[in-house]
C-alpha cells in the first residue's frame, strides 16, 4: 500500500503544471499497471478498487478537513512540557476555472519524494543541476536519470510556490509590497528561469549527443527518456515564464484602478485591514462575537414565519399527495416525419455518376458534384453505392492529381 | 407637512417597513413604494413616526433611499433577525461554534471584497463585484500572510492539542479544503468555496448582490443596500466588538494597499 500511496503522490506531481493537475480518474488510471504488477491475476474491478482507496485515504476523506494531524510533545521556553498539534496535506483537491476538482501534492508530499524535509527549494535545484550535469558527464545515465528525476521535482516544487505568490499578488491584495517584494519576485523568477534554461539546453545537447552516440540499445534508451525528461524541465520554465511576463500588466491594470480615485468622502472601516485581518488572528473562542455581530448586522432581515390558524388547520388536514416514484408519465413524442431530405434530383445524380465513372478510367477532371455525393443525407441506392465510396475516399486522401483536378473543375 | 399624527400615517409608515423587509422590491418598480419613500425624505413627522414603528418592531432604518428602497436592519432578538444557528442549520454539534465564526468570517470577507478600499465603501455610486474564488483566494493569502508572519517569528507556534478554541482562525481557515468532490460529483458544502457559495447566493435572496456570470465560480454585483448595510451597521459593530477586545490597528484613509511611489508607477 505504501509504494502504491508513493505511486500516487508521484502521479499526481508529474501531472502538476503551472494550472492544473491531475483529475483523480487520469491518477486512477495511471496507478492500474502498478496494482496489477504487484498483484496479478486479479480482477480489475479490484485493482480499480485499490486505487481508489489509496487515493481516498492520501487525501483523507471523510475528515473535515480532509488532512492529517500529528500530536507532538515539546518543552516551551518555560520548561513545561507541551502537546501541540502538526496538520498537513499530503493531495490536496483544488477546483479549476472550468469548475472541475482536480488534485495537487502538497508541499510537504513532495518532500516525502524528494526524501528531504525543509530544503530551500532554489539552492537545492542547483546542486540538483549540478549533480545531474556531472553524471551525464560521467556516463553514468541510471543515476542521471534519478537525478533529472528529482530536477523536475524541484521544478515543479518551485514553479508552485511561485504560482501561489503570483496568484496572491495578481489578484487584488492590498497586503502584497508592490514597492520590493512583487518587483524583487518576478526579477528573481526571471532571473531563476534564465539560468535554468541555459542549463537545461546544455544539458540537453549533451544527452542528445550521447543518445545518438550510443551503441547499446539500454543505454540508448535511458539517455532517450533522459532526453525526455530534460525537455519537459524545459517546457514547464518556459511555460512559467510566460506567465510572469503577463503578471506585471495586471498589476499596473489593478494598481491604476485603485490609485487614481479620489480622496475618501467619509469615515468608513477598512474591512480587510481593519475588520479581516485582525478576526483571523484571534483565537476561535474569542472570534465568535465579532463574526457574529457582523453577520448578523449584514445579513439583512428575515421575514418569521407566522401560520394563520385557519390555514394551518388546512394544512395539517389536506391528505397527503400521492407521488408516484417514477414521475410522470412521460408523453409519447409526436414524430413528424423529416422533410425530403433529397436536395439533389435524379438528373443530377445520373450526371454526377457519370462524371465518375469518367474519373475512374481518367483521373483528373472532378466537377464539385463528385464532392457533393458526400454531403447527401440519404443512402445511396446500391448501385450508386460504389461510386459515393469511392467519391469519400477520393476526397479524404486527396491524392495530388485529385487536388489539381478539383481547382480546375471548380 | 402634518404636525398631528394620524391613524392613516401609522399604517402607511408601517406599510413603508413593510415593504422595505422584501428586499427585492424596488421604489422605481413600485408608485405607492416611491411614494412613501418621498414622504418619509419630505415629512420630518413621518419619518420620526416610520423610525418609531421600526423600533418597537426591532429594527433600525438605516437608510431610506430612490435607489434602494427602505434598508432596515434587524437588532438583537429581534424576530426578524437572521440566525447565524439556523444559517448553519446542516452542522454538527460538536464543531458548531468553529462552524460559526467560520461562516461570520465568510461574510466579513464578502464584504471586504465587495468594497475593497475605504472609498468604495463610502461612495454611493460604486459597484462592487465578487467571486466565489476570488474570496477564497483572497482569505487564504492572508492567511498564509499570517502564517509567514508567524512563521518569521521563529516560535513553536503550533496549536496546542488540549485547547482547541485557542487555536487562531486563518489556521482553521486555511486547514479547511477549497473544495472537495462528493460521491455524486458535486462540491462539497462543508469546503470553504462551498460555505462562500452559500453565502453569496443567500446575500442574493435577500436582496444584496445580483447574480453576475458564472466565471470564478459564480460572479456576483453589490447592489446599494448592501452598501448602506455594511456601512451604516455591520462595519461599525463588528468595529466595535475589535475594539473592545483591543485587536484593531488604524488604518490610513487610503486603506491597507500600499502605494508605490510615483517614479515605481510609470515602468
Amino acid at each position: 500500500m505504501a509504494e502504491v500511496g508513493l505511486q500516487a503522490i508521484d502521479q499526481v506531481t508529474i501531472a502538476m503544471d503551472f494550472d492544473h493537475g491531475a483529475s483523480q480518474d487520469q491518477v486512477v488510471r495511471r496507478l492500474l499497471p502498478f496494482i496489477s504488477a504487484q498483484a496479478p491475476g486479479r480482477q480489475h474491478g479490484e485493482y480499480e478498487h485499490v486505487a481508489r482507496w489509496v487515493l481516498e485515504c492520501l487525501i483523507n476523506v471523510g475528515s473535515l478537513d480532509r488532512g492529517f494531524r500529528a500530536v507532538y510533545g515539546v518543552f516551551g521556553a518555560d520548561g513545561n512540557y507541551w502537546r501541540r498539534t502538526f496538520d498537513f496535506k499530503l493531495l490536496i483537491e483544488l477546483v479549476s476555472p472550468e469548475g472541475e476538482v482536480y488534485l495537487r501534492t502538497s508541499d510537504e508530499a513532495i518532500n516525502v519524494l524528494v526524501g528531504a524535509l525543509d530544503t530551500d527549494v532554489e539552492s537545492a535545484q542547483i546542486a540538483a543541476e549540478v549533480k545531474l550535469e556531472n553524471l551525464i558527464k560521467r556516463g553514468r545515465l541510471s543515476d542521471a536519470q534519478v537525478a533529472a528525476e528529482q530536477a523536475r521535482y524541484r521544478t515543479v516544487q518551485y514553479a508552485e510556490v511561485l504560482r501561489r505568490k503570483l496568484e496572491a499578488t495578481r489578484r487584488d491584495v492590498r497586503a502584497v509590497d508592490w514597492l520590493n517584494e512583487v518587483p524583487d519576485l518576478i526579477a528573481e523568477a526571471l532571473d531563476h528561469i534564465a539560468t535554468r534554461y541555459k542549463a537545461e539546453n546544455a544539458i540537453l545537447a549533451t544527452i542528445t549527443q550521447t543518445r545518438d552516440e550510443a551503441e547499446e540499445p539500454d543505454r540508448k534508451r535511458r539517455a532517450a527518456r533522459l532526453v525526455e525528461l530534460v525537455r519537459d524541465c524545459i517546457r514547464r520554465h518556459t511555460q512559467l515564464q510566460a506567465r510572469l511576463q503577463t503578471a506585471g500588466q495586471t498589476f499596473r491594470a489593478e494598481q491604476d484602478r485603485q490609485q487614481f480615485a479620489g480622496p475618501p468622502q467619509r469615515a468608513t472601516v477598512d474591512l480587510f485591514g481593519q475588520l479581516l485581518v485582525p478576526v483571523l488572528r484571534l483565537p476561535v473562542a474569542s472570534a465568535g462575537t465579532p463574526t457574529a455581530v457582523f453577520f448578523r448586522a449584514a445579513t439583512g432581515t428575515v421575514q418569521p414565519t407566522a401560520p394563520r390558524l385557519t390555514s394551518l388547520v388546512d394544512m395539517l388536514l389536506s391528505p397527503p399527495r400521492e407521488r408516484d416514484p417514477l414521475g410522470e408519465p412521460v408523453p409519447e413524442p409526436e414524430l413528424a416525419p423529416p422533410a425530403d431530405p433529397d436536395r439533389f434530383s435524379g438528373d443530377l445524380w445520373d450526371h454526377a455518376d457519370e462524371l465518375l465513372e469518367l474519373i475512374r478510367d481518367a483521373a483528373p477532371v472532378v466537377g464539385s458534384a463528385g464532392r457533393s455525393t458526400i454531403y447527401r443525407p440519404r443512402p445511396p441506392a446500391p448501385g450508386r453505392l460504389a461510386v459515393a465510396t469511392c467519391g469519400q475516399s477520393r476526397d479524404r486522401g486527396r491524392s495530388a492529381a485529385g487536388r489539381s483536378g478539383h481547382t480546375g473543375g471548380g | 407637512m402634518s404636525e398631528t399624527i394620524q391613524t392613516s400615517d401609522a399604517g402607511d409608515a408601517a406599510r413603508l417597513i413593510a415593504l422595505g423587509l422584501r428586499p427585492k422590491q424596488r421604489p422605481s418598480r413600485d408608485l405607492i413604494y416611491a411614494d412613501l419613500v418621498r414622504r418619509y425624505r419630505q415629512d420630518p413627522v413621518f419619518a420620526d413616526l416610520v423610525e418609531a414603528v421600526a423600533a418597537g418592531l426591532g429594527l433600525a432604518v438605516l437608510a431610506v433611499t430612490n435607489q434602494s428602497g427602505a434598508v432596515l436592519a434587524a437588532m438583537s432578538e429581534s424576530a426578524f433577525e437572521v440566525k447565524v444557528d439556523e444559517y448553519a442549520r446542516r452542522v454538527s454539534l460538536r464543531d458548531r461554534n468553529v462552524e460559526k465564526v467560520l461562516h461570520g468570517l465568510i461574510h466579513l470577507a464578502v464584504a471586504a471584497l465587495c468594497f475593497p478600499r475605504p472609498d468604495d465603501l463610502a461612495d454611493d455610486t460604486y459597484v462592487g463585484r465578487v467571486s466565489v474564488e476570488q474570496v477564497d483566494q483572497v482569505v487564504r493569502e492572508a492567511c498564509r500572510m499570517l502564517d509567514e508572519a508567524a512563521a518569521a517569528t521563529e516560535e513553536n507556534a503550533d496549536p496546542l492539542h488540549e485547547a482547541p478554541m485557542l487555536e487562531q482562525v486563518w489556521r482553521v481557515y486555511a486547514r479547511r479544503p477549497s473544495a472537495a468532490t462528493t460521491k455524486d460529483g458535486r462540491l462539497a458544502s462543508d469546503t470553504t468555496r462551498g460555505m462562500i457559495t452559500k453565502a453569496l447566493r443567500f446575500l442574493v435572496d435577500q436582496g444584496f448582490l445580483q447574480p453576475a456570470g458564472e466565471e470564478g465560480g459564480g460572479t456576483f454585483r453589490t447592489t446599494p443596500r448592501y452598501q448602506v448595510q455594511v456601512r451604516e451597521l455591520a462595519a461599525e459593530q463588528a468595529f466595535d466588538e475589535l475594539l473592545a477586545l483591543g485587536v484593531v490597528a488604524t488604518s490610513k484613509p487610503t486603506g491597507s494597499l500600499q502605494r508605490r511611489g510615483p517614479e515605481a508607477a510609470d515602468v
